[in-house]
């Protein structure tokens, strides 16, 4: 990050918030997401009916919409993630995966509240059970998607639909 | 907050394109699922607390559609021409188990997979149980068993508790 983002030495969290909100480490956590998602989708992608299955033991989706859900969700995962590594429509890409997670931690912790054992699905076939591990693992993937949403300037972007640069949320030049 | 709102639309909008274009590559692969899955989960599972009896009588009567009894569990296990499969977790299965039963954990039917196929016919005399009256795994494993095209699936419902307390035989534990 380059100094003069750097305010004339404000408080301490003042500086954390610019570092949070920053070019920095929103790339970073763009591409880590982006990285993240696709390497998910891509045994659920490749076995679908692996992954239906770990849908339909969570006993939450309709068992008649249990396929059409599983579609739905690895290749979102897989578009999302291609397309926030590329920077095309980051922001948006970003939505869709905090939407994911939001719903991955609501579907955890159903599952955990009933008491149940169930194949997590997470990264395809049979990897790990819904835990509570996993919901704190989740809840740290969703702040950093919300941040990529809310605070991605289209730095090093193919196409993020916003004018790269000119409407970060804290400018430091005036 | 509008441009939250937009966000979040357009996070809609990508999982509805991501759903089409899967919806759409799906159709065209060899080994694509469904839209609608066939057939209906399997549902066995009694949900009242009465304890599991080892009366044969009661339990001849009390069984849901698609499962078995202890006294038909028993003479499949006599008869040995089907497959007896255990949907617990491998733990439990080596701890007892009754002989001859395949473990197929029900949460791990991928990892299983080629176990399954290649132990067990699809036009085979399949029975399932887990635990007791009111586990579901079996229900779940059958589910999906018939989902893989396996057409003679039942639940012996009463499951584990139930056999153990007849004092049927039993594998993998310490003999008492």
């Amino acid at each position: 990050m380059d100094a003069c983002r750097l305010p004339d030495r404000r408080d301490g969290a003042q500086v954390i918030g610019r570092l949070l909100t920053g070019r920095g480490l929103n790339l970073v956590l763009r591409l880590f997401l982006g990285g993240l998602f696709v390497y998910a989708a891509f045994s659920k992608v490749a076995d679908p009916t692996g992954f239906a299955m770990s849908v339909r033991g969570y006993k939450i989706v309709p068992f008649a919409l249990s396929n059409l859900f599983a579609l739905s969700v690895s290749w979102t995962e897989l578009l999302a993630g291609v397309m926030l590594i590329i920077g095309l429509w980051t922001r948006k890409a970003a939505g869709a995966i905090a939407i994911l997670l939001a719903m991955f931690i609501a579907a955890i912790v159903m599952v955990l509240v009933r008491g149940m054992v169930v194949d997590c699905g997470c990264f395809g076939e049979g990897g790990s059970s819904a835990s509570w591990l996993l919901i704190v693992r989740n809840f740290a993937l969703l702040t950093a998607a919300i941040l990529v949403m809310r605070y991605n300037d289209g730095f090093a972007s193919v196409h993020s639909g916003r004018r790269a640069g000119r409407e970060r949320r804290f400018s430091s030049t005036s | 907050m509008k441009s939250l709102l937009s966000e979040i639309l357009g996070g809609l909008l990508v999982m509805v394109v991501a759903t089409v274009i899967g919806v759409t590559v799906n159709g065209m692969r060899p080994n694509g699922v469904a839209l609608i899955p066939s057939g209906a989960p399997v549902s066995t599972v009694q949900h009242s607390d009465a304890p599991a009896t080892a009366d044969t009588s009661l339990a001849d009567t009390t069984v849901a559609e698609g499962a078995i009894s202890l006294a038909e569990m028993k003479r499949r296990f006599d008869a040995g021409t089907g497959y007896i499969i255990d949907a617990r977790g491998p733990d439990e299965y080596q701890q007892g188990h009754i002989p001859g039963a395949i473990n197929i954990p029900h949460d791990r039917i991928p990892e299983y997979l080629d176990a399954l196929n290649s132990q067990v016919p699809t036009d085979g005399e399949v029975t399932i149980y887990c635990r007791s009256p009111t586990c579901d795994f079996s229900d779940l494993l059958a589910t999906e068993m018939k989902m893989l095209g396996y057409t003679n699936v039942s639940v012996f419902s009463g499951g584990w508790e139930q056999w153990t307390l007849a004092g049927y035989p039993t594998e993998g534990m310490v003999p008492k």
